[in-house]
């Protein structure tokens, strides 16, 4: 099927609201031309517009028109594109849509989005009265440059090719190659740009000369040139997205792991456990096997964790709950059992420390101690809890410990907690250390 | 029985994808940022799209343009990715499109406490964008009614074509716990109300103000006009007085409308009890423990749980409120809703138990704070 200029610019929308002698009329009626070229069904295209004087330009197409915030129409093609993979999305954007936008624009010519970019780029901000824009040219007047532009201008194409976008292209809007500049755009592959040098009337052009030969003079200043100035042949991000994700479809999803009582329900109301180590001790994951233990014990646990902004490196806390029927309280006034494994965790914790009433009891590594605390304190002999000296083993140590101590879960809950990993290199792991922490139990009991 | 041990995002993510959602897009943020990964880990699976994006800009964008193709989208970020949200909120608002936000209250203003707990951004969920149109806004307490209010908030977005924001925080998010996830409640999403006539299709027409306007998505055969400026219901830009009335006032209306749907609290009333608790969020759960304890020590007290924070479910709190003489509400804030419960119950003593340390309430501070041990009768 073949189609002209009618299907996609709607002859009774004329005509065009820009002002006299504006050039974007000239842009709008290339990209007519254009699509018949491409030769993509009108309902298959999605037009995208912002903010700005060319941003009210979508009225006059007969495609799908999706008319956005100022700056953000990459965004929006984006996500049209990715939703709907079949879609021919083009966007219309200013210079000055550019210029806020120029994140997204980066980025989706780096992931190389399969959209058509038509920067129609006046030098200023036109609807907002003349302002200058990231492209308004060294020593240019604007409403906001009365003494001369004194920034430098960005070139829109050279930023495709940094960002290393498959296509871009510069091209004055009277260029006879526009339309045909424009089909090549739509038709590539991959993200692609056309920086569509033009005319402001009512602002730029009474505040400077412009004409073909003072646009041409900047060209060769700034060394620049027009027609195709990046082609690159990477695969667009849908493409890419399928393919390195294909592993991945008709996996069932990550549902969760039930966990049956296998274990008796230790007898308690209900005990609260507060660990307190350091961040790469694995207090968190070793709070999760224990926290499994006690489900697997007919209990309800919490675990509620806390550290600091830094990753593998200061305190690191898991508070939990234990108790036959759900949890409320995420966290208590007062811990039953705590267990500090390193410096940063008992010192963050030394104000609950000091709190503790005479009947709560704090099991801690010896070189810990003293702690400043009215509750019992157990030493924990740094021989006792060392697994082959290694830092991720010695808090699910100290828990294996503080199980054999107390009735909070049975030694073999936590092991099978410990099984349940979906690592099996850490299963099998933990599973040794708890193993080895049985048997020294075992000997010294 | 089925018994696991998992945390919030778990039970979001879940709640997500058993609600049809099928697009994501977000960008790295603690305490949300489990979603993104879940997320860009799971849609694969099932042909959906997961994309991180530059920004949370960008990020919203392609989510409220994936929706109008007819992607089902979820986003998720903390407070500071909400502050840059906040103008697609408005233009998600304007121009009727289903979303999904998760938002991680952490501790603020601006950069705050990245680790820290808080609820210190429930006013700001509300009135998050210009225009003065209010977000439908809902919040757990726990990890089931994390599962729970995410199927609510799809269903709830697609069916008035508005944003919701799931409002959840740090300590609900990473807290494991056990559930029993047979017994999840969970919400069908039915599919938009879909545009069956011919051409022209009128995008934004409705017939009477409540009305959700019929959809077809960007891609359909015939044209669809998407715009975020004031329209009229062909999607063209209108100042027309009489058009504009209309349509801002649809916008309020199709919400107003489902009113019967947008009250989800939980009413644990008890007979004799002169004070009532009111309290969402995290709170919510040390206040049940709270009234638990006073409870089994012979006191008597009431709790009303809001899980629909925005609108203010007026008349539950009003019914709730019905012969009590105060009323506590604990919040990790300065006091935020505490405002609309003095706001809807004039006259009578509101107390607050707050916290802004990062520390989630204990039963204990809200026995002693909003003195629940002497409310014996």
């Amino acid at each position: 099927m073949s189609y002209d200029v009618n299907d996609y610019l709607l002859a009774d929308s004329m005509p065009y609201p820009f002002c006299p002698g504006c050039s974007h009329g000239q842009v709008l009626d290339a990209l007519g031309k254009a699509l018949p070229m491409v030769g993509v069904a009108p309902n298959r295209v999605a037009l995208v517009t912002d903010i700005g004087c060319i941003g009210i330009s979508d009225k006059h197409f007969g495609m799908h028109t999706f008319h956005g915030l100022h700056g953000r129409s990459v965004t929006y093609a984006s996500g049209l594109k990715l939703g709907n993979p079949d879609l021919t999305v083009i966007v219309l954007v200013g210079d000055g849509g550019l210029g806020l936008g120029g994140h997204h624009f980066l980025h989706a010519a780096r992931r190389n989005v399969d959209i058509t970019v038509l920067v129609c780029n006046n030098f200023n901000f036109g609807m907002t009265g003349g302002q200058h824009s990231v492209t308004t040219p060294h020593q240019a007047v604007t409403a906001t440059t009365t003494e001369g532009n004194f920034e430098y201008p960005l070139d829109i194409a050279g930023l495709v090719d940094v960002a290393q976008g498959n296509f871009a292209a510069r091209v004055m809007f009277h260029d006879p190659r526009l339309p045909d500049l424009i089909a090549e755009a739509i038709r590539s592959p991959g993200f692609a740009a056309l920086d569509i040098w033009e005319m402001c009337t009512a602002y730029f052009a009474k505040r400077n000369k412009v004409s073909r030969s003072v646009l041409e003079e900047q060209l060769r200043e700034r060394n620049l040139s027009t027609g195709i100035v990046v082609r690159r042949d990477r695969k667009g991000y849908v493409e890419q997205y399928r393919h390195s994700l294909e592993a991945l479809q008709g996996k069932p999803l990550s549902e969760g792991t039930e966990l049956a009582a296998e274990f008796p329900r230790p007898v308690y109301p209900r005990q609260s456990v507060l660990i307190a180590g350091r961040a790469g001790q694995k207090v968190r994951s070793t709070a999760m096997i224990l926290g499994r233990a006690g489900v697997l014990s007919d209990l309800y646990v919490t675990q509620r964790d806390d550290y600091p902004v830094t990753v593998m490196t200061g305190h690191s806390t898991a508070e939990m709950v234990f108790q036959p029927d759900p949890v409320n309280e995420l966290t208590v006034d007062a811990p039953d059992i705590v267990l500090i494994t390193s410096e940063e965790g008992r010192d963050v914790i030394r104000e609950r420390l000091r709190g503790l009433p005479p009947t709560s009891v704090v099991y801690a590594l010896e070189e810990l101690l003293p702690l400043d605390t009215p509750a019992r304190v157990e030493p924990i002999a740094a021989d006792a809890v060392n697994i082959q000296k290694k830092k991720t083993q010695i808090v699910l140590a100290c828990v294996a410990w503080m199980a054999a101590k107390t009735q909070v879960v049975s030694l073999e809950a936590l092991r099978r907690a410990a099984w349940f990993d979906e690592r099996q290199s850490i299963a099998d792991e933990n599973l040794a250390t708890l193993a080895e922490m049985e048997s020294r139990l075992a000997r010294t009991r | 029985m089925a018994r696991e041990y998992i945390d919030g995002t778990e039970a979001i993510v879940r709640g997500a994808l058993h609600a049809g959602c099928d697009f994501f897009a977000g960008y790295p943020i603690t305490p949300s940022s489990g979603v993104l990964v879940r997320m860009m880990r799971e849609l694969p699976k099932i042909g959906g799209m997961a994309v991180q994006g530059e920004d949370e800009i960008a990020s919203i964008g392609m989510c409220i343009a994936a929706s109008m193709t007819g992607r089902r989208p979820l986003t998720a970020t903390s407070g500071p990715g909400i502050s840059l949200y906040s103008e697609n909120l408005g233009l998600a608002i304007m121009g009727e499109v289903p979303l999904v936000i998760i938002n991680v209250q952490r501790l603020g203003p601006a950069t705050g406490g990245a680790t820290t707990g808080a609820e210190g951004d429930v006013q700001f969920v509300q009135w998050v964008t210009s225009g003065g149109l209010p977000m439908v806004v809902l919040s757990p307490t726990d990890v089931a009614t994390s599962y729970w209010l995410t199927t609510v908030a799809f269903r709830l977005a697609e069916k008035l074509r508005i944003p919701v924001i799931l409002n959840t925080s740090k300590d609900l998010v990473q807290t494991m716990e056990t559930v029993d996830v047979s017994a999840w409640r969970k919400v069908e999403v039915e599919p938009r109300k879909a545009y069956a006539g011919g051409a022209p299709y009128l995008p934004y027409r409705f017939d009477e103000l409540g009305d959700v306007p019929e959809f077809l998505p960007v891609g359909a055969e015939h044209q669809v006009r998407f715009t975020t400026s004031m329209h009229d219901e062909k999607g063209n830009l209108t100042k027309k007085p009489a058009k504009v009335d209309r349509t801002f006032r649809h916008l309020q209306q199709k919400i107003l409308a489902c009113q019967d749907e947008l009250v989800l609290v939980d009413r644990d009333h008890q007979d004799g009890a002169l004070t009532l608790v009111v309290a969402s969020g995290v709170s919510a759960r040390s206040a049940r423990a709270a009234v638990d304890r006073v409870r089994s020590d012979g006191g008597k007290v009431s709790i009303l749980t809001v899980y629909s924070v925005w609108p203010v479910p007026e008349q539950a709190i009003r019914n709730a409120a019905e012969g009590m003489s105060r009323i506590v509400v604990p919040e990790m804030n300065v006091g935020l809703y505490r405002r609309e419960i003095e706001r809807v119950l004039p006259g009578l003593e509101v107390i607050g138990v707050n916290r802004v340390d990062g520390e989630v309430l204990t039963p204990g501070e809200i026995i002693r704070t909003g003195r629940l041990g002497g409310a014996i009768g």
